[in-house]
């Protein structure tokens, strides 16, 4: 009886061992999903089995992202660059079961030195938990034409667009994605907005205040600069008045009349633009006033 | 026996809690609302830069009239 009590809880335990490493494991694949090209293009979860016979279990996790096969060891997804352009292909680390070896490395498979190819603010070990391989990253391999810790990476060289990150390309090898130190779209070392998890709670929270921020002062702007516009368009008003008190005095130079009517003209059409640009300018912090509206109500 | 029960629920609960996260689908739409925002506050940004540059300009042009 003894027995069979051991035998029932050592299978939940390891039942419950199995399932957690699934549920972890099927997060981070969840987590995924945003690379590009030779990246991950996965974002599916591990493939877990769990075998239980008499209290001894046996796990075999393998993922579905890329060519490896992992078994018995805890996959390491989580990274997840948000924002910037990753300039040329990032090796991705074999390790990780994403994309292709890295042609630079000692062997593709193992032990190989894997390319870093994540967002780990720890390149050098971000391998070395779930396998204990020596990955020692990929230092500015030839092969991907990439810098030691940038390029090739994947530690994207965001263009700082947007400020929060826009395009999602950066997702390359395994790693731990806290504390990457990828110069990603806001340019900021070890953001936590490129962590996977932060992706609808974090960055949202940042996007949306970030855009309120610009919105607020580009209505400002805006404002100000309808002022400016009835200014230049007074002050238009009075040299045309001024234009045609010369053209009565028969003294007058005509060359320099010439020229003040030109810039008359030129200075008339640039107020019409910019009248026009600040309604577009309206609309689109009306537009975006909206936009975050709705996002914070749906969150 | 109870023991055992005992865990069960107990990592039941546990793996109940973790799998209550946001599903695929919600994140993808949590990712495009992002997107959104980002392009609407690159849009924002872009419109308020033309419109600077405009007023710049015109400043230019009123100051060669004043000069005149």
């Amino acid at each position: 009886m003894k027995y069979v009590l051991k035998s029932i809880q050592g299978g939940l335990l390891a039942l419950s061992m199995g399932a957690m490493i699934s549920t972890s494991a099927f997060a981070q694949g969840n987590s995924q999903g945003h690379g590009k090209g030779n990246q991950n293009t996965g974002g599916k979860p591990a493939v877990i089995s769990t075998t239980t016979t008499q209290g001894k279990t046996e796990i075999k996790a393998g993922t579905t992202q890329g060519k490896a096969d992992i078994k018995g060891g805890t996959v390491q997804v989580k990274a997840d660059i948000k924002g910037g352009t990753v300039q040329g292909k990032p090796p991705v680390s074999v390790l990780s079961g994403q994309g292709k070896p890295d042609n630079g490395g000692k062997g593709s498979h193992g032990e190989g030195k894997g390319g870093k190819g994540s967002g780990n603010g720890k390149p050098e070990s971000h391998s070395e938990g779930a396998h204990g391989s020596k990955a020692e990253g990929n230092k500015g391999s030839k092969s991907h034409e990439g810098a030691p810790h940038g390029e090739a990476n994947g530690h994207d060289k965001g263009k700082e667009e947007h400020g929060v990150g826009n395009a999602v390309k950066g997702d390359a090898g395994s790693a731990d994605a806290d504390g990457s130190h990828g110069k990603g779209a806001d340019g900021s070392h070890g953001n936590k907005e490129n962590t996977a998890n932060d992706f609808g709670q974090a960055r949202a929270e940042a996007a949306r205040a970030k855009t309120k921020t610009v919105v607020a002062t580009a209505e400002t702007h805006f404002s100000t600069e309808e002022q400016h516009v009835l200014t230049a368009k007074d002050q238009i008003k009075a040299a045309k008045t001024q234009v045609e008190v010369m053209q009565k005095d028969p003294k007058a130079d005509k060359a320099v009349i010439a020229t003040k009517l030109e810039i008359i003209r030129q200075a008339e059409l640039k107020v019409n633009q910019l009248d026009q640009q600040i309604q577009a300018g309206k609309a689109v912090v009306q537009k975006a006033k909206t936009v975050i509206e709705s996002a914070a109500k749906i969150n | 026996m109870k023991k055992s029960m005992f865990v069960f629920m107990a990592v039941a609960s546990v793996l109940l809690g973790l799998s209550c996260g946001p599903s695929a689908a919600e994140q993808e739409k949590a990712k495009q609302e992002i997107l959104q925002i980002e392009a609407t506050h690159q849009e924002v940004d872009s419109t308020e830069k033309e419109v600077a540059k405009t007023a710049q300009e015109l400043d230019s042009l009123l100051q060669q009239l004043n000069a005149q």
